[in-house]
């Protein structure tokens, strides 16, 4: 391991590392960025430059205002937020049982349970039902649809979770003459805390971020998720696309996520490195 | 509680050939998340096989069965096949460039430098934007007057207006590109996962033995990084097959519907207010991803234990 012979790939492989960053990462965010504050001409352009008039205050409250920015936040949240909480408590109480249960039939159900992670939803029928039901078209519909099609990842790597701790403490509550509720709200929630925190965070980016579902399950606009008003707002310009709010919507609507991945990148990545070891 | 106890003790005893669970706690920890899974995932994907053979629509009240004239229809003006072929496409070349950069930037940034941790931390961010966001960001840089355009005229001297999402063949490996570039961090993420789990002295043994970088690559990290590879395969290629945001926001599935992938199909579909035509193309993407994704994840899982 003579120093020569590690340096020079190091340099290179910098390089092409700074090369991919800037042109496929930083340069597409500082174009969102610069561009949100243009007037609408200027934006036009698609340049990389400084504003020369400066439109911040101006597209920015435009778009809180008629993309309905606020609305949008606050449905998201009421859908996401519960559908959390309920997939993280029902998918590990699931998983519990799945992963010490050794009865084939528990076995076979298991693969049935986590079958959504291999084969996408059916989302025409899934309206077929939920009208049936008398829960299509809203957001309760929509966090019903959600929290069923979440459990599927969560049990599967809660499951793997479980699987590698150890039986001890659960066997040492039960000979004190614990309950089944007891042992798993004392001893085993609290020691799936890290993969809980993993499946929360991940959830919560693939909901913010979802378009598909909302699309389909909801239909009046007052009922409408960030995504979708992104959407129906970009579609809502008359005649040709209104760069300046677009990015200015864009960042909007993205920078909730950004923020809290700053503030817990470190929690966030060794979470999500953690999980995928596993 | 007499009962609980004695069911209890006796499943202490014989813990390798019961379970630890009354049958009663089973049901009650296990039925409602089961219940949740069956009403809202699993029957709709059953009743696919029912109601992709029916006339249901928004226009009439009852529904009625009409047997394959659903499939016919979408055969004959060549819908299925169309889709099929444009939604394949798509899928492998999005799986096939998303691994191949994600595995090359989880070697890049593999090791515990401070600055391989700024980088992951960068690179990791397309994942935190939604696919919709992410197409209109692409769709601003690859518009004729974009910043692609401008910077490739820079380097050849000219002005250059190519049309990236104009053209039938640049449009659809344009989309893919953001496809995937909008989920390559995650890509990454686990691969590096895969990575830190190989030993370091294998590594250094490998190395001792004058082992090139290609050679250290190919013989001691990729065999033994290749559930990692299983899983990313598998990922990138079921999402792939159900991608629709990225299209919708960079071509709304033109030009001339090059980029009309399956899930668009459905979304037009529905949107004629024939359900019993969008729910034939949701059996079909069924189909897609049962026929494509499982036999896959088989081959590669069978190829792990080989390795």
């Amino acid at each position: 391991m003579t120093s020569h012979r590690l340096r020079r790939p190091f340099h290179a492989k910098y390089i092409a590392l700074s090369l991919y960053t800037f042109a496929c990462v930083l340069i597409p965010g500082w174009l969102l960025l610069v561009n949100s504050f243009k007037t609408d001409a200027e934006a036009d352009q698609l340049g990389l430059g400084l504003p020369t008039v400066w439109r911040v205050v101006e597209n920015y409250s435009t778009v809180i205002q008629d993309g309905h920015v606020l609305r949008g936040f606050v449905n998201t949240l009421l859908v996401v937020l519960p559908t959390i909480l309920i997939v993280a408590l029902l998918s590990s109480m699931a998983a519990w049982i799945f992963a010490r249960s050794r009865s084939w039939a528990v076995r076979g159900i298991y693969y049935v349970a986590i079958s959504g992670v291999l084969v996408p939803p059916a989302i025409v029928t899934t309206i077929f039902l939920e009208k049936a039901a008398g829960i299509y078209g809203g957001l309760p519909g929509l966090g019903a649809f959600y929290t069923s099609v979440s459990m599927a990842f969560a049990i599967f790597l809660i499951t793997g979770f479980v699987k590698s701790v150890p039986l001890e403490l659960e066997e040492a509550a039960r000979v004190d003459g614990a309950s089944t509720l007891i042992v798993y709200l004392r001893i085993v929630l609290p020691l799936l805390r890290p993969v809980l925190v993993t499946i929360s965070i991940v959830s919560f980016i693939g909901l913010w971020s979802d378009f598909f579902w909302p699309l389909f399950l909801l239909r009046s606009s007052s009922d409408y998720t960030i995504q979708i008003g992104l959407y129906s707002f970009v579609s809502s310009f008359p005649f040709q696309t209104k760069w300046s709010l677009l990015f200015a919507n864009v960042v909007v609507v993205s920078v909730p996520l950004l923020l809290v991945f700053f503030v817990g990148q470190r929690q966030i990545i060794g979470g999500l490195l953690q999980g995928a070891r596993r | 509680m007499s009962r609980r106890r004695a069911s209890t003790s006796k499943s202490l005893v014989a813990r390798d050939n019961f379970s630890l669970f009354s049958a009663r706690d089973r049901s009650l920890f296990l039925l409602p998340a089961l219940f949740l899974i069956v009403v809202l995932y699993l029957v709709p994907l059953l009743s696919n096989f029912a109601l992709a053979f029916s006339d249901w629509s928004v226009y009439r009240p009852g529904i009625r069965w009409v047997g394959l004239d659903n499939f016919a229809g979408l055969l004959a003006d060549g819908t299925i096949a169309h889709a099929l072929t444009t939604t394949f496409a798509f899928a492998i070349y999005v799986m096939v460039i998303q691994n191949a950069l994600g595995l090359a930037l989880a070697l890049a940034v593999e090791d515990r430098s401070r600055a391989s941790a700024v980088f992951r931390t960068i690179l990791f961010t397309p994942v935190l934007i939604s696919s919709l966001a992410a197409g209109y960001i692409w769709a601003a840089i690859l518009s004729p007057q974009g910043i692609l355009n401008q910077a490739l005229g820079i380097g050849t001297g000219g002005p250059l207006h190519i049309l990236w999402l104009g053209d039938t063949t640049l449009a659809i490996i344009a989309v893919g590109f953001v496809q995937a570039w909008k989920g390559v961090g995650i890509t990454m993420i686990i691969y590096v996962a895969g990575l830190s789990t190989i030993p370091r002295d294998l590594i250094e043994e490998a190395q001792v033995e004058g082992a090139s970088t290609w050679q250290l690559f190919r013989r001691v990290k990729l065999p033994l990084i290749f559930p990692s590879l299983t899983f990313n395969v598998s990922l990138t290629l079921i999402g792939a097959l159900s991608a629709f945001d990225v299209v919708v926001a960079m071509t709304g599935g033109g030009p001339a519907r090059a980029t009309e992938v399956l899930n668009l199909v459905i979304w037009k579909q529905f949107g004629t207010g024939l359900l019993g035509y969008a729910t034939a193309i949701g059996l079909v993407l069924f189909f897609a991803v049962c026929l494509a994704a499982l036999p896959l994840i088989a081959y590669l899982r069978s190829r792990e234990v080989e390795l």
